[in-house]
């Protein structure tokens, strides 16, 4: 079943391939993850009310962990269908967590799909998509 | 004969080859990406496909197009085999325009024109939207013009 665990609180809309990730827990002091930091357009809003959530993903070397603050929703694919990010508007800028696909209904992107750089080659838009079940 | 698109982004009129225009439609929604490639802020979905978002102030001095403030049209373009959407603010119907009509740039001056040409009593420079987009994948990075 394709599956997103979506980020919600931030700018933009965006979702992580739930395959991609390992778990997900309450940040804790005596965690040893390397940290991905995060475009400021991909965090959640911070909220005092609020602890973060270390979202552990897997990537060839092993596993990395994303911060995030707010609320995460595990979302189906049903209806929607991934496709690779147009070249065209492909980042420049190395980053350590990249847009590699877009999920789109018809006439609209309802959010795009981020991994982390070490999976985001090209051959890992194709990835994206078959960890999206597409 | 070829027809050509004039459209309007801001102030600044430009027309376009009607044979690469494979749709004109309303206000489009889109999609900022974090990060993005100068000239191509965002992405959206036109029948089932995603396609990037040209923003035209990259080649003309307007401000800068954003999700918050749609234009009221957008423009389906296909470059190099890939579809565009252009946002802009006003689409004209086409035109046909003889290629004796299309003179050198002297009183316009957008990178990427084709030659410039009289409409409804305005001088408008034609773009040449593949040039543009080809430079801009292969790393060249114009800045506005007029």
């Amino acid at each position: 079943m394709s599956a997103f665990v979506r980020v919600c609180g931030a700018k933009i809309a965006w979702a992580i391939p739930a395959a991609r990730v390992v778990r997900i827990v309450r940040e804790a002091p005596a965690a040893q993850l390397e940290l991905l930091p995060l475009d400021a357009e991909l965090a959640p809003a911070t909220s005092d009310d609020e602890s973060a959530q270390l979202v552990v993903l897997r990537h060839p070397d092993g596993e990395q962990a994303l911060r995030l603050y707010g609320r995460l929703e595990i979302t189906k694919a049903e209806g929607l269908t991934i496709v690779p990010l147009p070249e065209l508007c492909r980042p420049t800028e190395q980053a350590a967590l990249v847009i590699t696909a877009v999920a789109i209904s018809e006439d609209e992107v309802r959010f795009l799909i981020a991994e982390p750089a070490a999976c985001a080659s090209a051959q890992h838009v194709g990835k994206a998509q078959e960890l999206a079940g597409q | 004969m070829p027809y050509f698109i004039p459209l309007r982004f801001g102030s600044t009129w430009l027309a376009l080859a009607a044979d690469s225009v494979a749709q004109i439609l309303g206000q489009l929604r889109w999609m900022r990406l974090p990060a993005p490639p100068t000239g191509f802020p965002g992405v959206a979905a036109w029948r089932g496909r995603a396609m990037s978002v040209l923003d035209l102030s990259l080649l003309v001095a307007e401000p800068p197009l954003t999700p918050e403030s749609p234009r009221a049209r957008a423009i389906i373009a296909q470059v190099h085999g890939s579809y565009l959407a252009i946002p802009a603010d006003e689409v004209q119907e086409a035109v046909p325009i003889e290629k004796s009509e299309i003179r050198a740039s002297h009183v316009t001056n957008l990178q990427h024109s084709l030659g410039e040409v009289s409409l409804k009593e305005r001088v408008i420079p034609i773009l040449d939207l593949a040039q543009a987009v080809s430079e801009q994948l292969t790393g060249t990075r114009p800045g506005p013009g007029r």
